[in-house]
């Protein structure tokens, strides 16, 4: 499903990734590990097209598109979903905008037909009660004034919402105490299926017993250093990272 | 310029008006602007002013009113079926009103003697101050007024609208007087607008009076479509344990200055103003607020959202003034700006004088375009880049449509906002 090959990217002209390669067949879920500074948000950047996280070198590709030719938007309509690391406020936009412009949007540009109104709030308030968010939190303003643990399972709501092929997670466990991981790891547990792929990057081990992976990567200096099954989390947990980058060298 | 602009005014306040009552008040004003300066670049408050606009064209009342375009501007709010007094290029127009049953208000035409008696008192009272040329011209020049009363105890249910409509060229000087007496309630919509293409000259001075302890919600929208020039000014004086709230909304016209003062003369005050405006094209527009804490223990809130597309330019300047006496004031000033292009303007000035030592006042003003990061964040989602820009832009202002507690009255600003981004995504 989703083929990543040689992705080399710069960020101020500085190289982060350096030949990555990974590949995540559907129904998988890989976890991407790794020490501070190793390139895991820049991954996840380079994939959702952020402005300044240029590939230099490589391809991404989902189903056989190359996400690095499209827009952030095209991206979407490919079936890629970004879970966003430091989801943004948007003053004045309420959720509900919000998820009816990127849900009407998806549809259109995936061939499907879009909900009508009661069948899409419906939908938004089922999503809430899955994410434990109360369904007023739709009228609010995107993420104002939400604790980090609310923006978080606002991003695992729109993911529900938007139903995409690929879901990357970006440290998406980071900040949450144990109650936020139970409701969040819940969220994309229910979405696992046979054609659906998970990406899930964190610098903790934490996450992965809650969402158990398939295969856990270890990406050190812009590579993928070593791979694994989910007991390779245990290892890093217990030993950290200095013995696979000694091994490796 | 200046001389060729005064010299026409000073002739067109000859003939504007002959209601005795006004007269004594009418000739000391005319005589008082004649021997007055006219504000230009130099005078500090002005500075980001073109006053040639204004000062390029010659005063004259208007004569030929439209009634037919009159009545089309007034649909919306008619619609909404609350009493209205409607003036028509600055006179009194009993077919476009539903006058109030429960609420006293009159155009200064229909008003009895007795309250003629009163206004001539009261008229310019709170407005005059600061002897603003503006002001002093309108007085020379005002044909009729909307005079609303309300007397202690009273809470009329239903919101009261003026409607100061423009069909036709020329010059209009419509007054506004309200008093609302103590443990009262009134909720007040003024209507400045102006039919499309109309080289209309708006000079409206409008007084507010909240008695103690009395509630008091006033929008006050300036919509024109197109062409116009505005030179605005409201004055409010708050008594003791009052609530005051206002909501202005400016956009469209070619001038826009609207001086906004609110002076809160007794302690325990609440205020809080919410405004927005939008330029675009070759429009101006400037807000000046002053906000005057004279006793202790009132909190004013203050919350302004500006955006400037195309060569629209936009100044806004919030004098927050806390005086000696006015120990544990709360005051809060909050104005943001959106530059939607390379070509707009934005002048954002907040000034803060304060002379007691137990205050809390916090000011903050931005001019910036819109956030890459929130951008980026929406088209992640599959939103488009011209919609999730509209959508951000919105939300911009969103703030300020929102906190106006009556969404029907907000609902009169909106097709406007929704012109504003339409146009821009046309060219």
């Amino acid at each position: 499903m989703l083929s990543i090959e040689n992705l080399q990217a710069s960020v101020d002209e500085k190289a982060i990734l350096k030949g990555l390669n990974l590949s995540v067949g559907a129904g998988e879920v890989h976890a991407i590990m790794g020490p501070n500074g190793a390139g895991k948000s820049t991954l996840s950047n380079v994939m959702g097209g952020r402005p300044g996280y240029e590939a230099t070198g490589g391809s991404v590709t989902l189903d056989g598109v190359n996400l690095l030719e499209l827009e952030p938007e095209e991206r979407a309509y490919a079936g890629l979903f970004l879970a966003f690391q430091y989801p943004v406020e948007l003053p004045g936009v309420s959720n509900m905008e919000f998820l009816k412009a990127a849900v009407e949007a998806n549809c259109e540009n995936r061939g499907v037909e879009a909900p009508n109104t009661p069948a899409f709030l419906k939908a938004a308030r089922e999503a809430c009660a899955q994410v434990n968010l109360n369904p007023d939190f739709l009228k609010r303003g995107v993420n104002e004034g939400f604790s980090g643990g609310e923006r978080k399972r606002n991003e695992i709501l729109q993911m529900i919402m938007l139903q995409p092929k690929l879901c990357v997670l970006d440290e998406t466990d980071s900040g949450l105490d144990i109650d936020a991981l139970q409701v969040v790891a819940d969220g994309v547990n229910s979405m696992r299926s046979d054609d659906r792929g998970f990406v899930v990057i964190t610098h903790y081990q934490r996450l992965l017993d809650y969402i158990v992976p398939d295969f856990v990567h270890v990406l050190s200096d812009g590579k993928i250093i070593k791979s694994g099954g989910s007991e390779l989390a245990l290892e890093l947990e217990k030993n950290g990272y200095g013995w696979i980058e000694q091994e490796v060298a | 310029m200046q001389d060729a602009f005064k010299s026409t005014a000073l002739a067109a306040a000859e003939g504007a008006s002959d209601a005795p009552w006004l007269a004594a008040r009418r000739t000391q004003s005319r005589d008082a602007f004649s021997a007055l300066a006219l504000p230009d670049r130099k005078v500090e408050g002005w500075k980001y002013n073109d006053l040639s606009k204004v000062y390029g064209e010659a005063v004259q009342l208007t004569s030929a009113s439209d009634l037919a375009v009159a009545r089309e501007l007034a649909a919306d709010t008619l619609a909404l079926e609350a009493p209205t007094v409607t003036l028509v290029d600055g006179q009194y127009c009993a077919e476009l009103s539903r006058l109030p049953s429960g609420l006293n208000a009159t155009s200064f035409s229909e008003a009895s003697a007795e309250q003629h008696a009163s206004l001539a008192q009261s008229l310019g009272t709170q407005a005059r101050a600061d002897g603003q040329a503006f002001v002093l011209l309108n007085e020379a020049l005002n044909q009729d007024g909307v005079l609303v009363e309300v007397g202690s105890g009273e809470s009329p249910a239903e919101s009261l609208h003026i409607l100061n409509l423009r069909t036709a060229a020329g010059t209009a000087a419509p007054r506004v007087w309200v008093s609302v007496g103590e443990n009262a309630q009134l909720t007040i919509a003024e209507h400045h607008l102006c039919a499309e293409g109309v080289a209309s000259f708006d000079l409206p001075v409008s007084e507010l009076h909240i008695g103690a302890n009395s509630t008091v919600h006033h929008y006050r929208f300036a919509l024109s479509q197109s062409g116009g020039r505005h030179i605005g000014r409201v004055a409010t004086r708050q008594e003791r344990d009052s609530r005051y709230y206002a909501y202005l909304a400016v956009l469209g016209g070619d001038f826009n200055r609207l001086d906004f003062g609110l002076d809160l003369q007794g302690q325990h005050c609440e205020s809080e103003l919410y405004g927005l405006y939008m330029c675009r094209g070759q429009e101006h527009t400037d807000i000046h607020l002053a906000v005057d804490h004279a006793l202790p223990h009132c909190d004013s809130k203050e919350v302004f959202r500006g955006m400037a597309a195309e060569q629209g330019k936009a100044v806004f300047n919030g004098r927050i003034h806390i005086h000696q006496d006015a120990q544990k004031t709360n005051a809060e000033l909050s104005n943001r700006n959106l530059l939607l292009s390379r070509t707009a303007e934005i002048n954002t000035k907040p000034e803060l004088e304060i002379y007691a030592d137990d205050v809390k006042c916090a000011h903050g003003a931005t001019v910036g375009q819109l956030d890459p990061e929130a951008l980026f964040y929406l088209r992640s989602r599959g939103t488009p880049l011209e919609a999730a820009q509209s959508l951000l832009s919105y939300g911009f202002i969103n703030e300020v449509l929102l906190a106006m507690p009556d969404q029907a009255i907000a609902g009169l600003v909106t097709p406007r906002v929704d012109a504003f981004f339409n146009d821009l995504e046309k060219g």
